[in-house]
């Protein structure tokens, strides 16, 4: 599916569930009602466990969307996208426009629907520090450019800081890939991929964050073209 | 997909329909008000041989303002269904971000765009065919007395109003694929579909005219029920003058419903081609 643009046919459109970051939704018509259009549009479609999903979070069904908060029109798209049931679901940054608690409110339900069933989410999200606690993969672009492609523990694990007294980096990158150091008068702080026991005592060895890891990544790229951050979490 | 379309449509059908019901009154009402004064007319003439050189007078002098009131109602027509309906189609989608929505669903864009085409271009058809019945109708008298043919007349009843709805549809709608935009699309509506009208009207019907030289006469040079397009007194004898016959009204309408019919047809295929191709 990843091979070459994609055939616009119906099993296409079938496998893949797509939520837009505009969360696009005909404002005058009820969450019932795009249920009942979404009926109408798709082969298989589970209009009463998406019914069901909005009134467990209290999402009013018979009201027109545009007077709905912002995270329960997030809801109500996600629960279109989802009763679709979709092998692939792709998530455009559907977090920009929701308050802190709708957006943990709104990460929590990728997770739930992983659970239930064998699909594939794709979301991506500038708010790294939202997507570690539901994604296990990660896809770092920059400039429209994979930088980083692995499981979120595997980035976690195998990046360190370094933190020594000022040198050459040289013998570092002959071992390891250096993301980025940085040289002050007297320190060089190293944010390396390590694949093995830093030896030299010289070197003080810190665990680092995913948000600092990624940070390095975009910092490092900056120098030569500065590109959006996007990162995709998978969870199968 | 037609339940979708039906869903997104429904206040314009209900509004739609109030309006034509509206219409509908006004034309059925005027319409019966001219027949009975026809024919009081054409009764006076024939039993007491009074007012027969002036029937159109009585008849339409007492109904002229709504005579040219329904006229221009229904001249107007395509071009309000065009911009109400056509126009607004493809950006309404645009503007509020629902195409995201609406072309990630089962439903390939191909089928949206043939089935949102073919249901427009159907209702178009089949509103702009009962208003041009009952305007057919509503002429029967003004035809009689004045003719079918005359620029205005010519246009608000047969075929052609069914063929000019369809293309004003049709414009709309390509109007609104190729700005994504309800304004633009609107004011694009607004300026070719009347100037495509009356370029065919004034410039396009008359290549179907009638010249001859005939002896002149004072007023009435052409033949009665006729368009006059052109007179030219050539000497004392001769004049030329140029019209459209009354018996020229079909193979005219025939001739201009199929012209506006292929028109819509390829804007219809711009279309298709601008939603199915262009990037969302």
């Amino acid at each position: 599916m990843c091979s070459g643009a994609p055939e616009p046919d119906e099993d296409f459109l079938a496998s893949v569930g797509f939520l837009a970051q505009e969360i696009p939704l005909y404002r005058q018509l009820s969450a019932a009602e795009h249920l009942r259009i979404g009926a109408h549009l798709n082969r298989s479609w589970d209009a009463a466990a998406a019914g069901q999903r909005l009134t467990a979070l209290r999402v009013p069904l018979d009201r027109p969307v545009h007077s709905l908060s912002g995270g329960q029109r997030a809801q109500v798209a996600l629960s279109l996208a989802l009763a679709k049931r979709p092998r692939v679901l792709l998530l455009d940054e559907p977090l920009a426009a929701l308050d802190p608690l709708a957006r943990r409110e709104f990460l929590t339900s990728p997770a739930d629907v992983t659970l239930d069933g064998d699909v594939t989410v794709v979301l991506s999200s500038h708010l790294v520090h939202d997507l570690e606690r539901v994604c296990n993969h990660l896809i770092l672009l920059t400039a429209s450019r994979v930088r980083l492609c692995a499981d979120i523990d595997d980035v976690l694990g195998d990046h360190r800081m370094l933190v020594g007294p000022r040198r050459s980096t040289a013998e570092l990158e002959r071992l390891f890939t250096v993301v980025k150091a940085t040289q002050t008068q007297c320190q060089s702080r190293v944010l390396a991929r390590i694949d093995g026991p830093v030896l030299d005592p010289a070197w003080e060895v810190s665990e680092v964050g995913l948000e600092d890891t990624i940070l390095a990544y975009m910092s490092e790229d900056q120098a030569v073209t500065a590109g959006p951050l996007s990162i995709a979490g998978g969870t199968a | 997909m037609t339940f979708l379309i039906w869903r997104l449509h429904r206040a314009h059908a209900i509004v739609s329909a109030v309006v034509i019901a509206a219409v509908t009154a006004l034309i059925v009402s005027t319409g019966i008000a001219i027949a009975n004064s026809y024919h009081h007319a054409v009764m006076n003439c024939s039993v007491n041989h009074a007012g027969c050189g002036s029937i159109g007078l009585t008849v339409f002098g007492s109904n002229g303002v709504f005579t040219s009131l329904v006229q221009d109602l229904v001249m107007a027509f395509p071009l309000v269904l065009g911009i109400v309906w056509g126009a607004p189609l493809v950006p309404r989608e645009f503007e509020a971000n629902t195409e995201d929505f609406a072309w990630t669903q089962g439903v390939t864009r191909r089928r949206w765009v043939l089935t949102n085409l073919g249901w427009a271009l159907l209702v178009a058809a089949a509103w702009g065919g009962a208003l041009a019945a009952l305007f057919t109708w509503w002429r029967g008298p003004d035809n009689a007395v004045d003719g079918p043919v005359k620029f205005t007349y010519f246009d608000v009843q047969g075929v052609a109003p069914i063929a000019y709805t369809v293309f004003a549809m049709a414009l709309g709608i390509a109007a609104g694929a190729l700005f994504r935009r309800v304004v633009p699309a609107i004011l694009a509506t607004l300026v070719v579909f009347p100037a495509v009208r009356i370029v065919t009207a004034l410039y396009f019907r008359p290549l179907f005219a009638v010249s001859q030289n005939v002896p002149p006469r004072a007023g009435a040079g052409t033949p009665p029920l006729s368009w006059s397009l052109f007179a030219d007194i050539l000497s004392s004898k001769t004049e030329h003058i140029t019209y459209l016959p009354a018996s020229r009204f079909w193979p005219v309408q025939g001739v201009e419903s199929g012209i506006f019919l292929v028109l819509a047809l390829a804007l219809a295929i711009f279309t298709y081609w601008s939603v199915t191709t262009r990037d969302a």
